[in-house]
């Protein structure tokens, strides 16, 4: 028997560092190896987010998943033992099927944690690192990652939901190989902290976000500024540049059609904020904007794609609603595309997705938001993605610099053509 | 040690289309056996990589013994040990081997040659197909079928040698499967044979070594006297078929081979007389606009990319530059500065390695622009494996015969995840509506 074959699948109810619980599946195959997928519900304002299934029992608020895990093995795995683990189409194909024959709707807890464990554990029963499973030989650029500087807070208002966002992070992408790219973020974030303690009087405690109370700050500028200098200060200035994840969402009043606490104590209209960052763009060294807008403002991501030249990135605005996110895409609201790979259905959904995406002129962007955890390292490898969301400092920047190691003398890091948008184009005149 | 560990390595100079070709083999530790073959060029771009060649009087000095002893002498010692499954490895320890030094460089078909026989046996030995081996679980799409029907120069100047061109195929592009679109190329190249059978005698080209020439017929001089005749009669088939808007016209122009650098003109091209390069880019205009083209190769000569951005700017299809880019990274780059086309002829041997392959490929990719695979230089039927490797949108001619049947076995291995690039596979504006926002 082919060593790739799926023995046994099983699953059960994990514990995250989010507030709901994964449901988490293992699969062996006939050799032995062993692959672990796992899928909860991160924060989400988004009406496009996925469905999970749920207990609804008391335990975890109502939000255990021993219904699910449950589901899995006895509808599922059935489905899947004998087949081989690294024809992930097959595999996929019969998850689908087999919910669908026992009349389950579309549940992404249901089906994501077990296609990713099936991926993987092909994968490894191949003996091959899962980027190589993903992307074959085609496999061999390394993404821009950031360093996570700071996080959201209510700093600047009181009944808004703000979940930790705006999120700011400095990316690194004017440098030959993702290791310099790593040291010079490195650099970058010691002079960062030196300058927030000296000039705002804030501690960052590397590796923990930093949630600026209230009062401190007048408004982000204060933020905007300190980063540019210490890009400055560090020497890097041109080479490192700012991500924004606004979460804008989270700040819209779709009511009053109003921002409120977002930057500063302001409340903006639409209008307002596609000019507040257009002015932001000339005046600060931001490269990537994400969900800048609230959810169904996708004329305002149009005009931002088109007018600010830089990397314009889209989650809330069609979460994993696959015709939403092609709808987007054909419109041009964004240029790159956030994927939570445990939020689609299958991984041969993400591909599909990441198929179209990149026919259509944009690029995809990976997080860690629904389980995939440090395997977004492997994933933006695998589907050669320009930009990987934090991966700078991190366990997830670590991956990735044994990755570059792994690939050898010629990998490529993708540097400042990682970022979308006609500010870091190769062709000289866009028309 | 593993089984994709490479155990063997060897080479021998077999026979190719004209001339002799080398032939590279590899076996790993699990007994796995592989063999690809490098063969010579028939129309030779001035900006090719060089292959080494013997000299001398012995096969008009186109034996590729030399090329074979590096082989057996110098990269086997290099590679055995390694894994085969390790691609860029394997290709940057040949790349490395002399240094900087370019007298001790290893011959290109002799790289060409291993690097191939190396991409089979880490495949082979993994046990999968190669398509996955060289684009993992994210190679799913199918190109467009495209089949060969017209062939032939010297219709308007017999003094002239063009390397048969210009070549014309039908491509079947606006389909939901590969298959669907197999059959209904297979019922318009019927058609078209049928009738040029009928109406002049004249025959397809059986069989060919080469995948991408078989099918053409061949229109010798006086059938008719200016091009735009012989584009009428495709398009009335395409309608006879019932495919208008379906399946397009896909055509290698080949210009260079018709420029003459003194005058500046390109010379019995479309009929009799010469050209300039505004006429040209007028006349493939016409092509687009008022015949089925869908698909223009090398309308220009080779060192023009001015005149390449300007047909691009020009014409809303497919633009493919081969002798332009001739595979070569630094040239392709010196293309997309300036827009020049908007999709890059793939010939893998041409380049060397697969790895330096994928890298242009990566490059294109990542700046908008496609990439076209095409065997002629002995890649044989696995061309449709690198072709669904990379994802590419188009290839020259394999949508029947033998690389049909290879693209029909991989689309229903894929099942439900196989794509279909179909029209949106073409690169150009026409195509590529909705495209905003996109880097190039």
């Amino acid at each position: 028997m082919k060593p790739s074959v799926i023995m046994s699948v099983t699953a059960m109810q994990t514990s995250t560092d989010q507030r709901n619980p994964a449901v988490s599946v293992t699969v062996i195959t006939a050799g032995g190896a062993q692959g672990i997928g796992s899928a909860y519900e991160s924060y989400s304002t988004s009406d496009y987010r996925p469905k999970y299934l749920y207990d609804h029992t008391e335990r975890y608020h109502g939000n255990g998943v021993t219904t699910a895990a449950g589901i899995i093995e006895k509808i599922v795995a059935p489905a899947l033992i004998g087949l081989d683990a690294a024809r992930q189409g097959e595999v996929d194909h019969a998850i689908k099927t087999s919910l669908a024959e026992a009349g389950f709707p579309a549940y992404v807890n249901l089906s994501a944690p077990v296609s990713v464990a099936a991926l993987k554990a092909g994968s490894a029963a191949l003996g091959i690192p899962l980027y190589r499973h993903i992307g074959g030989q085609s496999a061999f650029t390394l993404p821009v990652g950031g360093y996570l500087a700071a996080s959201g807070s209510k700093r600047y208002g009181d009944g808004e939901r703000s979940e930790g966002r705006p999120v700011y992070n400095l990316v690194s992408f004017g440098f030959d190989s993702f290791e310099e790219a790593h040291y010079a973020l490195w650099e970058t974030a010691n002079a960062y902290e030196k300058l927030l303690a000296k000039e705002a009087g804030l501690l960052v405690h590397r590796g923990f976000s930093l949630a600026v109370p209230r009062g401190r700050l007048e408004s982000d500028r204060s933020l905007l500024d300190i980063m540019t200098k210490s890009i400055e200060a560090a020497g890097h200035g041109g080479k490192i540049g700012i991500h924004i994840d606004v979460g804008a969402n989270e700040f819209y009043d779709a009511q009053a059609e109003l921002y409120r606490g977002l930057f500063d104590t302001e409340e903006k209209t639409g209008t307002q904020m596609v000019s507040l960052y257009k002015e932001l763009v000339e005046a600060y060294p931001i490269v990537m904007l994400q969900d800048p807008l609230q959810q169904h403002d996708t004329a305002g991501f149009a005009e931002l794609t088109a007018s600010t030249g830089i990397q314009i990135v889209g989650g809330d605005l069609f979460g994993t609603d696959v015709a939403r996110i092609k709808s987007c895409i054909m419109a041009g609201c964004v240029n790159s595309a956030l994927l939570p790979v445990c939020g689609f259905e299958t991984f041969s959904d993400v591909i599909q997705m990441v198929r179209f995406v990149k026919s259509h002129g944009a690029d995809v962007m990976l997080q860690d938001l629904s389980g995939e955890g440090l395997d977004i390292a492997d994933f933006s490898v695998g589907f050669r993605a320009g930009t990987v969301y934090q991966g700078g400092l991190d366990p997830v920047g670590n991956r990735l610099i044994s990755t570059e190691k792994l690939i050898g003398p010629r990998a490529r890091f993708y540097g400042i053509r990682g970022l979308q948008g006609s500010k870091f184009c190769l062709r000289q005149s866009v028309k | 040690m593993s089984g994709s560990t490479i155990k063997r390595v060897f080479a021998q100079q077999i026979m190719g289309r004209k001339y002799p070709a080398i032939s590279a083999t590899v076996i790993t530790e699990n007994g796995t056996m592989t063999s690809a073959v490098c063969t010579a060029g028939v129309s030779v771009g001035t900006h090719e990589v060089t292959f080494t060649y013997d000299g001398g009087k012995k096969w008009h000095g186109m034996g590729v013994m030399n090329a074979v002893n590096q082989v057996n002498e110098i990269i086997a010692p290099a590679l055995v040990g390694l894994s085969s499954v390790d691609q860029f490895l394997i290709d940057h320890t040949m790349l490395s081997i002399g240094g900087n030094d370019p007298s001790k460089k290893m011959g290109g078909n002799a790289l060409a040659a291993v690097s191939a026989a190396v991409l089979k046996a880490g495949a082979a030995s993994m046990g999968i197909p190669i398509y996955r081996h060289m684009g993992g679980s994210d190679a799913v799409v199918l190109p467009a079928a495209a089949y060969g029907v017209v062939g032939g120069s010297n219709r308007y100047d017999r003094m002239h040698e063009a390397g048969a061109k210009p070549t014309y195929a039908f491509i079947a592009h606006d389909f939901s499967s590969f298959s669907e679109a197999s059959y209904a190329l297979w019922e318009a190249v019927n058609d078209w044979q049928t009738f040029m059978q009928r109406k002049y005698g004249l025959s397809p080209l059986r069989s060919s070594e080469a995948a991408t020439t078989t099918g053409f017929v061949y229109v010798p001089p006086r059938i008719v006297d200016r091009e735009q005749q012989l584009w009428e009669m495709m398009c009335e088939c395409i309608a006879r078929t019932g495919y208008e808007g379906r399946i397009g016209i896909q055509v290698d122009l080949a210009a260079d081979c018709f420029y003459d650098k003194e005058k500046q003109l390109y010379m019995n091209l479309f009929c009799a007389g010469g050209m300039n390069r505004d006429e040209v880019i007028g006349t493939v205009k016409e092509m687009a606009d008022k015949y089925q083209f869908v698909s223009v190769e090398d309308p220009l000569h080779e060192d023009d990319f001015e005149g390449h951005a300007m047909m691009v700017d020009a014409v809303d299809i497919q633009i493919v530059g081969d002798d332009l880019f001739t595979t070569d990274v630094r040239r392709v780059s010196e293309g997309i500065k300036v827009g020049a086309a908007n999709c890059i002829l793939l010939k893998v041997n041409q380049i060397g390695t697969i790895t330096q392959a994928l890298e242009m490929i990566q490059l294109a990719y990542e700046n908008g622009y496609g990439v076209m695979p095409c065997s002629s230089r002995g890649e044989g039927v696995e061309i449709c494996d690198y072709s669904v490797g990379i994802n590419a949108g188009t290839i020259r001619e394999a949508g029947l015969g033998s690389g049909g049947s290879r693209f029909l076995e991989i689309e229903k291995e894929l099942g439900s995840s196989a794509v279909y690039a179909g029209t949106r596979g073409l690169k150009g504006r026409r195509f590529q509506q909705g495209e905003k926002g996109a880097k190039a």
